[in-house]
């Protein structure tokens, strides 16, 4: 690399690590203007800073200590190992009182286990906070925290935690295990269909007032962290994002999987672009009705089967979130009633006091028009079958 | 060589080489190597339960046995522990190369209880590959290159880094930061 440029890249790695969070994507964008690489190079850069525990995390001392350690480790009691986030292994077997089953995928902050809590005979999700993330204190907190954030509400619709705690040196979170599919799933097997749909939005929606009175934002809704059990009932996970109103800007960290996950290059965003709110993506302060446009997003996904807004670029998505209007629902979807366009459309006001102003108000428009359309389908049918009454009563003369 | 003075020639040769003598480096290399590697044999090789290795420890531990404290300042000092962090990678990235290689090498699949082993195995994987990628960071930043082999391999404090490179405890930090980050990226791309 040429040294100019590795001096570049450093003076705007440690520039925009002097911002918060929410404000780097903004800058750099700003910066880099047209130099696409260097914005990559650099954002690449914070996502690695951002990730937890590398293998630099722990200096080499203690790495041969592990390599002492595993031979103590060897012995019939070692129940449990936790590796690197990286290379996720783990010895299944006894956790505490928890029986684990089966790996069920990987979250923003660790590894989620299928486990049966022995004691009361229930199945949980068990949620890991990594070793190496032990050690430090923020994440520690974060871990803590979304338990917190989750459990200040109760309701149906949002996950339920029953346990947090620490077992040998490994925190977890013990939460509600939920058979169903992800949003996502259902999403990429094609486009929902309208009532579906809005039934889905409404009990998101009734999570968010639920969560929102308790004074959490949850800030990373996406079709990701939405599950839906077989029997149509909808829950809300993951509130690794989640920030309480009180709580100071700690968590305005990022969830860089999650970026990850997104990108190919890790980027360094907070929540996940194609559905933050607009003033999320101009690194602009955020309250509660940043989650209504992040439904709002997730609702017009789930109508259309393609993301609100898109783009092959970071920069590209986060342009599009800010300023540009998603293209009308009537040119994907040409069933959809106007009035539910109009729901979505307020949803998605880049200028929040233009949005519905709570997610309850939110809730009660969708679930108003949900039955006005049901009423009519009725109605529908009713006319249809009349019409099939004549008709079969004309043929029945002749 | 557990007394020092039985091994008078480190500190001549630290005070040599602090003269300007490089050769006296050269000659400095093997004698901390193998120190440090009887040291680090010692804790590595036995089962010892409830013991483990620090790098930091085991750097001063050699300090203390090779040189004479008396006659030597601290940019003496400094510059052994520089001579050290080097050696420490050295008998580590050849400690975890070789564990790499006897574990490609080594067909059968770990079962149950050795599994307990895959820790180790993976951060031995990690070594090499941080190795090589310090390697490329040398080449194009040799003062990075060299602060986080102090800090990763010598296990020394910020503050000493700062010491023996010569810049403010700031200038480290912030070195170290962008360097972790650049070689976490690199270790991961492979």
């Amino acid at each position: 690399m040429q040294t100019d440029r590795w001096q570049k890249i450093e003076a705007l790695f440690h520039q925009a690590l002097e911002r918060p969070q929410q404000q780097r994507a903004a800058f750099l964008a700003a910066v880099c203007e047209n130099d696409l690489e260097l914005l990559r190079e650099v954002e690449s850069l914070l996502g690695a800073h951002q990730q937890n525990g590398g293998a630099l995390e722990t200096p080499a001392s203690d790495l041969a200590a592990d390599w002492a350690k595993a031979k103590q480790q060897a012995s019939p009691n070692s129940v449990l190992v936790v590796s690197s986030s990286r290379t996720e292994k783990l010895k299944l077997n006894q956790f505490g009182s928890y029986q684990v089953i089966g790996k069920l995928g990987k979250g923003g902050m660790g590894d989620v286990y299928l486990a049966e809590d022995l004691r009361l005979r229930r199945k949980v999700a068990l949620k890991l906070l990594p070793a190496e993330l032990t050690n430090r204190k923020e994440w520690l907190r974060r871990f803590e925290l979304e338990a917190l954030a989750a459990s200040a509400t109760n309701h149906p619709n949002i996950i339920t935690i029953y346990e947090i705690g620490k077992i040998e040196e490994t925190h977890f979170i013990a939460v509600e295990y939920v058979e169903g599919k992800t949003l996502r799933q259902m999403i990429a097997a094609g486009r929902l269909e309208c009532l579906t749909a809005m039934d889905i939005a409404a009990q998101i929606a009734a999570a968010l007032s639920a969560a929102h009175a308790a004074g959490v934002h949850h800030r990373d809704i996406k079709p990701e962290n939405i599950m839906v059990r077989p029997d149509g009932l909808v829950k809300v996970l993951d509130f690794g994002l989640a920030k309480q109103a009180k709580t100071p800007s700690l968590l305005t960290s990022s969830n860089a999987t999650t970026a990850v996950e997104v990108y190919t290059a890790p980027g360094m965003v907070m929540g996940t672009p194609q559905y933050m709110s607009s003033e999320q993506a101009r690194g602009l302060g955020v309250d509660y009705r940043t989650d209504i446009f992040s439904l709002g997003a997730v609702l017009y996904e789930m109508l259309t089967g393609r993301a609100a807004f898109g783009g092959a670029e970071l920069i590209e998505i986060l342009a599009a979130v800010a300023h540009r209007e998603p293209e009308p629902l009537k040119n994907l979807a040409p069933e959809i009633p106007d009035r539910l366009s109009l729901i979505v459309e307020r949803a998605l006001k880049k200028d929040r006091e233009q949005r519905f102003q709570t997610a309850a108000e939110f809730q009660m428009a969708l679930k108003e028009l949900k039955r006005e359309l049901e009423i009519e389908a009725l109605l529908e049918q009713r006319k249809s079958s009349n019409w099939m009454k004549r008709l079969f009563a004309r043929f029945g003369k002749n | 060589m557990t007394n020092p003075s039985e091994q008078p020639n480190v500190t001549q040769l630290l005070l040599a080489w602090n003269d300007g003598d490089e050769a006296a480096r050269d000659e400095l290399l093997p004698l901390v190597y193998q120190e440090l590697h009887r040291l680090a044999g010692r804790y590595l090789g036995r089962e010892r339960t409830g013991h483990t290795l620090q790098a930091t420890a085991l750097v001063h531990e050699a300090y203390l046995r090779m040189v004479n404290q008396q006659d030597v300042n601290w940019q003496n000092r400094a510059h052994f522990f520089a001579v050290s962090a080097q050696m420490m990678r050295r008998i580590l990235v050849d400690h975890a190369r070789s564990r790499h290689m006897a574990k490609r090498g080594g067909g059968a699949q770990q079962v149950d209880l050795e599994e307990a082993l895959v820790v180790s195995d993976e951060r031995a994987a990690e070594v090499v590959a941080l190795d090589d990628a310090l390697k490329s960071l040398a080449q194009f930043d040799e003062r990075k290159s060299r602060m986080v082999e102090l800090r990763f391999f010598g296990g020394l404090s910020i503050e000493e880094t700062a010491e023996i490179l010569g810049v403010s405890p700031g200038t480290v930090m912030r070195d170290w930061t962008l360097a972790k980050a650049w070689l976490q990226r690199e270790i991961e791309k492979e």
